[in-house]
């Protein structure tokens, strides 16, 4: 029987952790609604000063998405336990596949996630019309799919740990905080129109080398449990 | 412990104090006075963060290739000196950036956010190797780690010269630097110092992480004994990993 | 390795935008500060009351002290803009030093509450109290 191609078995495993999350709606019935929580919390804190609201919503915004987005790209559901990890390695799952199909799935999560939190934030902080704001779309993609290689990396870092769920934001916080700048000057940039092409191309670089590094390291992180 | 051992902390203690008399010998600085003598702290703990990273990411990378629990010590001890420095080179910035800046921190600065960055990046590095307490398992993991973070450390760098900052572009280094001789041969004798006080820091935890690994296992057998091969003892650091 | 096919051209092309960003493409960017003669020429970009950095030298002879902080006037590439800082400078604040000031204008005034000093990359020895003399053009 020939082995099945390496976009195949990425597919497979994507497939899979959708299954899984349709099932458990970890990520859409429950970290969504924690991010609108969220963004409901910093007027109350900040007090209701609108045209403050309006002048950091966006950036609020940016800032709930990389805080409660991270939550999607670790989810419990998107762990393999030991006997998972064992069928797979068995089934002679490339490594690296089953990174892309899992980055796959947290990134079309995430964008699911950022879309529902953007009328919450128009809606809450009524930010006026931002100057080029089709660009935001292209930022918020790229923002999602970073965070969610990252994402995807330190979940496998900690797989299985007992204090997973408070080390792993610690590790994808500091990790991610260039693509959080690169976001928070763009919008910076539309507002006072200057050039944003160099916080584009530092985003998709970004991108660009998490994949690298994910795809290099998934091999590595094999554990020949016994 | 034998007399060899003692060397190396011995010469950096020495060391560190004809780096002191070197600063409070060196000139005064034209435009900030008394305060720019904290470079000769500052700017060692700089460097030495760097270099402790890359011998972190080395560690790693030979422990992936060779299997050998030694790179994994090393690569765990060199993070631990290299936060230390890191955190030490960020108070005397901020210890200096007060009077001569203006300001101890400052909002939109890449190098001080950065610098920052590269300090939480590590203490989570520190944190996952707490936190997993199968010795194959922490330092495969870490490794990985240790290769993801280090990605970032060229960036905290060449910061300076990517973007306008208020931090000082490459003293050394850098296209328009100028540096008085004055200041160079106590820069050097400091840099000397720390980095003898970064091999014993780092050669000393090696050896005891090498101790601390050696009696877990001895007590590992020895509760063996007691309660018989049906019986496994409680973990007592870190979580388990399921599995 | 496996997955040279696909590591290969990633790398490459991250080192290369890295070398865009490092050596050319962020530095007109991130604006960490405006010179005087990019705050005039974009004068009408920011508003009264839009706030922005400015960064330059303190001119010779222009720092007049009032009563709740100093006027003096910030010079670079030849453009002078006057500013007027409200609170006590920070101690080394002097003729001829490197200025980062946050605020915004009002009319033909730069009215700031924030003065940082920015120092350049040099380091000169000195006995007695000599004036510093900054270099003629400066970084960035």
């Amino acid at each position: 029987m020939k082995r099945p191609g390496f976009w195949y078995q990425a597919r497979e495993i994507a497939r899979k952790d959708l299954i899984v999350e349709g099932r458990a709606g970890e990520a859409l019935y429950i970290t969504v609604p924690f991010g609108a929580v969220a963004l409901m919390l910093i007027p109350l804190a900040v007090g209701t000063d609108k045209p403050l609201l309006a002048t950091i919503g966006p950036g609020m915004y940016l800032a709930v998405s990389l805080l409660f987005g991270m939550l999607v790209a670790f989810r419990q559901t998107a762990t393999d336990d030991a006997s998972q990890r064992e069928l797979l390695a068995l089934l002679g799952t490339d490594p690296a596949a089953k990174f892309v199909g899992r980055a796959a799935t947290s990134l079309l999560l995430m964008l699911v996630f950022s879309a529902v939190l953007v009328p919450v934030t128009i809606l809450l902080y009524n930010p006026g019309r931002i100057e080029g704001w089709p660009w935001l779309i292209l930022v918020i993609g790229l923002l999602a799919s970073g965070l969610a290689m990252v994402g995807t990396l330190a979940g496998s870092v900690t797989a299985g740990l007992k204090t997973r769920s408070t080390l792993t934001p610690l590790l994808v916080a500091p990790l991610a905080m260039p693509m959080l700048l690169a976001a928070g000057q763009v919008l910076e940039a539309l507002r006072d129109g200057s050039s944003i092409l160099a916080w584009i191309v530092l985003l998709i670089t970004t991108n660009l080398a998490m994949a690298a590094i994910g795809v290099a390291t998934a091999e590595a992180l094999e554990e020949s449990s016994s | 412990m034998t007399r060899s051992r003692l060397v190396l902390p011995v010469l950096a203690l020495v060391a560190l104090g004809v780096g002191f008399a070197a600063a409070v010998g060196a000139p005064r600085e034209a435009t900030q006075g008394e305060f720019a003598r904290i470079m000769f702290v500052h700017v060692p703990s700089a460097w030495l963060a760097f270099l402790a990273f890359g011998v972190t990411l080395l560690g790693g990378v030979m422990w992936l290739i060779r299997k050998n629990m030694l790179w994994d010590r090393i690569a765990a001890s060199s993070a631990e000196v290299g936060v230390f420095f890191t955190g030490l080179a960020l108070i005397t910035g901020m210890i200096w950036g007060y009077p001569v800046w203006g300001t101890f921190w400052d909002w939109g600065d890449a190098r001080m956010m950065s610098t920052a960055v590269m300090f939480f990046v590590y203490t989570g590095y520190l944190a996952l190797r707490r936190s997993v307490p199968d010795p194959e398992t922490r330092a495969r993991r870490s490794a990985v780690l240790g290769i993801i973070a280090f990605v970032q450390v060229p960036l905290v760098y060449f910061s300076v010269t990517i973007v306008r900052t208020l931090h000082q572009g490459l003293t050394f280094t850098g296209p328009d630097s100028s540096i008085d001789e004055g200041f160079v041969g106590p820069l050097l004798i400091n840099l000397a110092a720390f980095t003898l006080v970064y091999v014993a820091f780092t050669t000393y935890r090696t050896r005891l992480l090498k101790i601390e690994d050696d009696l877990e296992a001895e007590e590992a057998i020895a509760d063996l004994e007691l309660a018989g091969l049906g019986i496994t003892e409680p973990r007592l650091g870190g979580a388990a990993v399921d599995g | 390795m496996p997955h040279k096919s696909f590591l290969i051209p990633t790398i490459g092309l991250v080192i290369l935008a890295l070398g865009y960003i490092v050596f050319g493409g962020l530095n007109d960017n991130l604006v960490y500060y405006l010179t005087p003669a990019e705050a005039v020429e974009r004068r009408v970009d920011y508003a009264d009351g839009d706030r922005f950095r400015l960064g330059g030298f303190v001119e010779v002879g222009s720092v007049t002290e009032t009563t709740n902080g100093v006027v003096f006037t910030v010079v670079d590439e030849g453009v002078s803009v006057d500013v007027e800082h409200t609170g006590s400078p920070p101690q080394l604040f002097r003729d001829n030093i490197g200025v980062v000031v946050e605020g915004a204008w009002a009319g033909d005034v730069f009215e700031t509450d924030t003065l940082i000093i920015k120092h350049d990359e040099e380091y000169r020895s000195t006995d007695g109290e000599e004036p510093y003399v900054p270099p003629a053009e400066s970084e960035g």
